[in-house]
């Protein structure tokens, strides 16, 4: 189960069917609030979330996780451009977060990047 | 070193200079005075020695004519002791004595004629007789032994007399008778006599007035004179005398008292006169002089100095200020600066002054250079974010049946976001080249009103009001502009409305006409701005707002450019933050073409009432658009159900029915229709994912007129409509 959040709601429905067809559960949420709430609903055990949202900012949502649901593994996805005076996923690799991508990715690493947690969870 | 030290060190170098020169110009003044001095007190002298020569002279003239006595003819001594004592009486002080030519004295005008005199010749004892005057003989033998021997007038040095045992002189003439000395004729003078007359001469205060004898024996003296006469002079006085007959120095009192003294020696008496003066007193306009010098130059100095520290504060407090404003300006505040009397402070104030503008400006600069940063960094988000999307639809298209529902809702997904990218990429264009002034307007007349509906209509279609609704009022106007930039303007002002408007709320859109100008009204009921992010927010780059609602921030910047070179304006109003925004644009109008209503109505009824029943909403979506497009009224519904009650409100000329649809499927909803609408020419056309022959029977079967296979290709959707009319 992947809960994914970002605010474009194209890109979510496309990262959703192309997670689908790969065999994943998917549930959308379109900000960091939304999440939470589908989490506490129903413990998921990734998440993948744009650091660049309205509402809760993404570092919020990240910081809320690690706090709350510390099992579940973090995505970090972020379209702020490496040139940024702020490298947004450095911070959020501060943060503790499990993974980072810079948008645009191929689905290929997304999905890479899963199975390469999801062994490292279940060794 | 402070300010002030080097002002007072400045005084100093003034002031000193003149000081040195004002001493120099005293100091020979000191000498002139001395000289002047010097020269009064012997002019002083002089004339005091002359007034004794005067009583001198004056004495002997009378000893002379009492000489010529004829009583001394015949010897009749009692007449003369008579006429001596009648010539006398006006000088108590003094009387005259007859002496022999031995030495006896046979008359004296202070004693009764007949009485027994002493004989100075035989009675005189020398100095030391007398124990009150140690110096000075004791008898005034002297006198008359001198004029026995020379025949002439004799002035004697002090001697204590016989008589009166007190100091006295003596002034001896000769007695000749045929040519042969008979006698002796003395004046004898108390000693006290003479120091009348020299206080008689008035001398100045702090100064002694002294006469001398040839042997340096006091004779006189206007002070301590009962204790001096008769004595020595101070040895220092002595040495003086004996040096010049004239002279003049500074020595010291008996007392030790520094004293200036000045002496002349009668040629006649051979006596000295001498005028001691106190140095104090004799230099007192000199030291008048030199206090006035010194107490000029104090005041001098401590008005120099107060000078200085009022000067130097009146320089060091503006500087100070100067620095403190420097400070604030380093740190990038606006530093308020007072003028300043100071002409060269000023210019430091207006070069800081400027330095701080020119700060400001490099301040200003940074500032837009950040602005750039950031909205590079907003660029590479917006455009990254669609490749997301369009990278994910991608890699679904690839994977997944292109017969699936997954294929047909990637296929919608590449294409909005690639339309969202086009406008994104068109847009930054557009203000590249109004930036270089490189933009060239494709006008043509048209209605505002009709523009903005058919905008409004096909954003409905793409499902964009989709979580607002939107209210539009529009009264035809027209304007002659480049259609393509006004649906531009238009796009944006909505794109900013749903931007920062809650789902749910409403956006007015309205068209109206004005005097000469046409009207475009966008209002949302969003989180609205603060009065001063009024005039900003049509900046290039700037966002106001929440920072995370994105954007390049060149949409309303465009706007207000587009306007502005179509010969209008754009503006904003806000009740302030909370309370949503209003903007209007402002659009030059022109004269409606005459009989311009009826294309329009005609175009109005081109277009057909079309029913579009699909339950995927991009594909939904899509078609309403397309057929908007093409001037026809659409109604779309997700379901059989909500298809069937729209087509009651607005019986269709077209319906465009999904087949596989939730709940009741396409073949039932054409049925229905076809029931509903037996009297009514109503075409039907069906549309599927599968392009079978079976499916096709089947759905002719059904009472379809047509059949399209997913995705609809809008071409064909069009020929198919045209075909059935």
């Amino acid at each position: 189960m992947i809960i994914l959040v970002d605010d474009n709601a194209d890109h979510r429905l496309a990262l959703r069917m192309a997670l689908e067809l790969a065999g994943y559960r998917v549930r959308e949420a379109a900000h960091g609030g939304e999440a939470l709430r589908l989490q506490r609903e129903r413990s998921a055990a990734f998440l993948i979330t744009d650091i660049f949202m309205p509402e809760a900012d993404g570092f919020e949502t990240i910081a809320a996780f690690r706090r709350e649901f510390p099992a579940t593994r973090i995505i970090a996805v972020s379209g702020g451009g490496q040139r940024a005076k702020h490298d947004y996923l450095e911070a959020a690799t501060l943060m503790g977060v499990d993974a980072t991508l810079h948008k645009p990715f191929e689905i290929e690493s997304l999905l890479g990047t899963l199975r390469l947690l999801r062994e490292r969870a279940e060794p | 070193m402070r300010l002030r030290s080097h002002l007072i060190v400045l005084v100093a170098a003034a002031v000193l200079p003149l000081l040195l020169f004002a001493a120099v110009i005293v100091l020979q003044d000191v000498g002139e005075r001395r000289e002047i001095m010097d020269r009064g007190m012997h002019d002083t002298v002089r004339a005091l020695s002359l007034a004794v020569d005067g009583e001198v002279k004056t004495s002997l003239a009378v000893l002379q004519t009492l000489a010529e006595s004829p009583y001394l003819d015949r010897g009749d001594l009692a007449h003369f002791h008579e006429i001596c004592v009648r010539t006398m009486r006006a000088r108590p002080a003094a009387y005259v004595v007859l002496f022999d030519t031995s030495g006896k004295a046979l008359v004296n005008s202070s004693q009764p004629y007949g009485v027994s005199l002493p004989n100075p010749l035989t009675g005189t004892r020398p100095a030391g007789a007398d124990p009150r005057y140690p110096e000075v003989p004791l008898g005034g033998g002297d006198p008359v032994k001198n004029v026995l021997e020379s025949g002439a007038p004799v002035v004697s040095d002090l001697f204590i007399s016989l008589v009166t045992r007190g100091p006295r002189i003596g002034l001896d003439v000769p007695v000749v008778r045929a040519g042969e000395l008979r006698y002796v004729l003395e004046m004898s003078i108390d000693a006290t006599e003479f120091t009348h007359a020299l206080q008689a001469q008035r001398p100045p205060a702090d100064s002694v007035l002294a006469l001398v004898d040839r042997r340096g024996i006091v004779i006189a003296r206007t002070r301590d004179a009962p204790a001096r006469v008769g004595k020595p002079v101070a040895p220092e006085l002595a040495r003086q005398i004996s040096a010049s007959d004239l002279g003049s120095g500074a020595g010291h009192s008996a007392q030790g008292t520094p004293v200036y003294r000045a002496h002349a020696r009668s040629p006649l008496s051979g006596w000295t006169t001498s005028l001691a003066l106190k140095e104090s007193a004799a230099l007192a306009p000199l030291s008048d002089t030199l206090a006035l010098l010194a107490g000029g130059a104090a005041i001098a100095i401590v008005l120099g100095l107060a000078a200085a520290l009022l000067i130097g504060r009146r320089i060091s407090a503006p500087i100070s200020a100067l620095a403190a404003a420097a400070r604030k300006l380093a740190l990038g505040e606006q530093a308020e600066l007072e003028v300043h009397a100071v002409r060269e402070l000023e210019e430091l104030h207006r070069a800081l002054v400027a330095a701080g503008a020119s700060a400001r400006q490099v301040d200003e600069v940074q500032a837009a250079s950040r602005a750039k940063d950031e909205f590079l960094a907003m660029l590479s988000h917006e455009l990254r974010n669609p490749l997301a999307a369009l990278t994910a639809a991608a890699h679904v298209l690839k994977i997944a049946d292109p017969a699936s529902d997954e294929a047909a809702k990637a296929a919608a997904v590449v294409e909005r976001q690639t339309r969202h990218m086009s406008r994104l990429i068109s847009d930054l264009l557009d203000i590249s080249r109004i930036a270089h002034g490189k933009f060239a307007l494709d006008r043509e007349r048209f209605d505002l009103a009709e523009a903005v509906t058919r905008l409004v209509n096909l954003w409905r279609a793409w499902g964009r009001f989709e979580r607002h609704s939107v209210a539009l009022h529009t009264a035809a106007v027209w304007i002659d502009a480049d259609r393509a930039r006004i649906d531009q303007i238009s796009a944006n002002l909505f794109d900013n409305a749903l931007k920062f408007t809650p789902p749910g709320k409403t956006v007015h859109v309205s068209v109206e006409a004005g005097p000469g100008i046409a009207l475009l009204r966008v209002a949302d009921e969003g989180v609205g701005l603060a009065p001063e992010a009024r005039q900003r927010i049509f900046e290039l780059f700037v966002q106001e707002g929440p920072a995370a609602e994105g954007g390049l921030g060149i949409g309303l910047a465009l706007v207000k450019r587009l306007a502005e070179i179509h010969g209008g304006s754009a503006a904003v109003e806000s009740a302030g933050p909370g309370k949503g925004a209003l903007f209007t644009v402002q659009l030059p109008s022109v004269p409606a073409p005459a009989g311009a209503q009826i294309p329009d109505t005609a175009q109005r009824g081109a277009g057909r009432t079309v029913l579009i029943v699909e339950d995927n909403d991009d594909a939904r979506h899509m078609l309403t658009a397309a057929l908007v497009l093409d001037g026809h009224q659409v109604h779309a519904a997700p379901d059989g159900e909500s298809g069937l009650a729209l087509a009651e409100r607005a019986p269709p000329d077209v319906a465009l029915i999904d087949i596989r649809l939730p709940g009741m499927d396409g073949y039932e909803v054409a049925r229905r229709l076809r029931a509903a609408y037996q009297r009514r020419r109503i075409a039907l056309i069906a549309v599927t994912g599968f392009g079978q022959t079976e499916d096709r029977r089947r759905a002719f079967d059904a009472g379809f007129d047509a059949h399209l296979v997913k995705p609809v290709n809008a071409e064909r959707l069009k020929r198919v409509m045209a075909e059935l009319q």
